[in-house]
């Protein structure tokens, strides 16, 4: 047990990295040092770490004379504490050294400085004293009584195990997000592990849906939290919001790719990694306009929302589970007259239908042939079987996120203007619909905008 | 160089200042992040005149608007009006602090 004036845990909210803390050295004959560090990271209850980036000085000096002194502020309440504490030792490695460096790049990643922010180790530091600067009011001491997340996360489980189909559950759950814990702007990505890239597949909070668009895993707070496999949460972010421009890099042949959502003014953000046997099914992010929105709490409880959801898209890939489709789409119109270019790029599997892109990748190579086998024999029926087997498409072995890349194309299909519509019909079972003469184009290993 | 600053009587800081007469101040712009230190010897401490007070809390407004465009809407004042204090000393040496390659220059 520690015997701080303050336990550290109770202050939690003073190591989120909402304000810089000052952290004061001094070298072995007394020449202070001081520097402003934009996070001091929590590793126990008697133990902090800093990580060193830059530290140049205040390292040495640790080593030297190893005592060190520095605030740190509550940014909820504006609670200053002053801490002391001693240097214990380095670490390059380890849960705690990986959990920062995973941080640290996603902070880095957007503002496209992942090279200057390498993270060169941590410094664990021990604290033997933690006292509240001013006299705390009495209203803060005693805390009012906090919402109750295990009843709520508790009703979240009940209302995903309920869901029939995928479709069903990845609704479900962001909107569960909202309703239960107040978290209004999510998003779900699936991993595509051919292509290094995953795609959005449900967004709840965003006025443009944004079903489709890719974030290529290892770039900005979503794609590092996707390669580390660790949940990346960043408490106050400028105004300036790099992340989007960073991710929408994928967009380099030419396609117009789909925007990715975002709030504008987002503060705060947590990614979080959906991953099962130690392989990555996807991404589940959320974010906020409010700075600091996502604490630690919060992050357990979307860590344990996301080991759920991993869970349920694993169970719905397998096909011997009854699906019914509850996204099914309404009755079309009128079939529309007229006809449509289909052009197909075999390099990414891009879809464009009268140039305007529509998908890429496996569900763009599976509308291709669709398509194709639609203009041969004039079927319009298919099943998860033959996508399987179709060699064209090159769905991996075994593990192939079928269900969910199946459900982003008929999604992308209903939100974007274009002719065709794709059916959930039953176990495994698909219906393209087709509402006018179709000329598809098969380009050959050229670029998209070659044409 | 004279810089107020905010150390109550029983502050370490105080104690530290009087005993060891050695002082590194870290200056750092919170929109840019753009950071320097300045160390040196401290030549005397005292209570701030109404001239001080009074640039001192326009300083500390200017602050206060500044990291509210970083969204610490309220309470940033709180932080720095305890036991101000004015604090003269020689500067011996400056160096850029800015994160990244050039921490630690001498200017």
């Amino acid at each position: 047990m520690s015997d701080l004036g303050v336990p550290l845990a109770s202050i939690r909210g003073a190591f989120q990295g909402v304000i810089p803390t000052p952290v004061a050295t001094a070298s072995l004959d007394g020449v202070p040092h001081s520097t402003y560090l934009s996070i001091i990271w929590f590793v126990d209850n008697e133990r902090i770490a800093l990580s060193n980036q830059f530290l140049g000085t205040t390292a040495a000096n640790l080593r030297s004379n190893p005592v060190v002194a520095m605030r740190v502020i509550d940014a909820s309440n504006m609670d200053e504490y002053e801490l002391e504490a001693s240097f214990l030792r380095s670490e390059t490695s380890g849960e705690t050294f990986d959990a920062v460096r995973a941080q640290i790049e996603a902070v880095a990643a957007q503002s496209g400085m992942e090279d200057t922010f390498r993270l060169r180790g941590i410094e664990v530091l021990r604290v033997n004293k933690c006292e509240a600067v001013r006299e705390l009011d009495d209203s803060r001491v005693a805390p009012s009584s906090p919402p109750d997340l295990l009843a709520s996360l508790d009703v979240f489980v009940r209302r995903l195990t309920s869901c029939r189909d995928l479709a069903e559950t990845t609704r479900v759950a962001l909107q569960a997000l909202e309703d239960l814990f107040e978290i209004r702007h999510s998003m779900l990505l699936i991993a595509d592990s051919d292509t290094d890239q995953m795609y959005v597949l449900d967004t709840n909070g965003y006025p443009g849906g944004g079903v489709g668009a890719e974030v290529p895993i290892g770039e900005g707070v979503i794609g590092v939290a996707a390669r580390r496999r660790r949940q990346v949460r960043v408490a106050n972010v400028q105004r300036d919001r790099t992340l989007a421009a960073a991710t929408q890099r994928a967009d380099t042949d030419g396609t117009q790719a789909i925007e990715l959502p975002g709030l504008q003014a987002a503060q705060s953000m947590a990614a979080t990694p959906l991953v099962l046997r130690n392989r990555l099914i996807g991404v589940l992010y959320v974010e906020s306009e409010r700075s600091g929105r996502f604490d630690t709490d919060t992050g357990r409880l979307i860590e344990i929302i996301a080991g759920h959801l991993a869970l349920s898209i694993a169970l719905f890939n397998d096909s011997d589970i009854e699906l019914r489709d509850s996204t099914a789409s309404p009755a079309r119109d009128a079939p529309r007259p007229g006809s449509v270019t289909v052009a197909f790029h075999d390099r990414d599997g891009s879809i464009l239908v009268d140039g305007r892109y529509v998908i890429r990748g496996v569900p763009g190579r599976i509308l291709y042939s669709m398509l194709d086998e639609y203009l041969r024999s004039g079927r319009t029926s298919f099943t998860n079987r033959e996508i399987r087997l179709d060699r064209g498409i090159g769905l991996p072995a075994g593990n192939d996120n079928l269900e969910a890349r199946l459900l982003t194309l008929r999604r992308r299909l209903a939100e974007s203007d274009n002719p065709f519509g794709l059916d959930h019909t039953g176990r495994g079972k698909l219906e393209l619909t087709v509402d006018a003469e179709i000329d598809l184009v098969r380009h050959e290993n050229t670029p998209p905008d070659a044409r | 160089m004279r810089l107020t600053i905010s150390a109550p009587a029983e502050s370490s800081t105080l104690a530290n200042l009087e005993s060891n007469g050695l002082i590194a101040v870290t200056l750092s712009r919170p929109t840019t992040y753009e950071t320097i230190q300045v160390k040196g010897r401290v030549d005397a401490i005292e209570d701030p005149s109404p001239h001080d007070q009074d640039r001192t809390h326009r300083h500390l407004d200017r602050f206060v608007a500044e990291v509210a465009l970083l969204g610490v809407e309220e309470g940033a004042e709180s932080l720095f009006l305890g036991g101000l204090r004015v604090v003269s000393f020689e500067v011996k040496s400056i160096f850029d602090q800015t994160p990244g390659a050039l921490a630690g220059t001498p200017l």
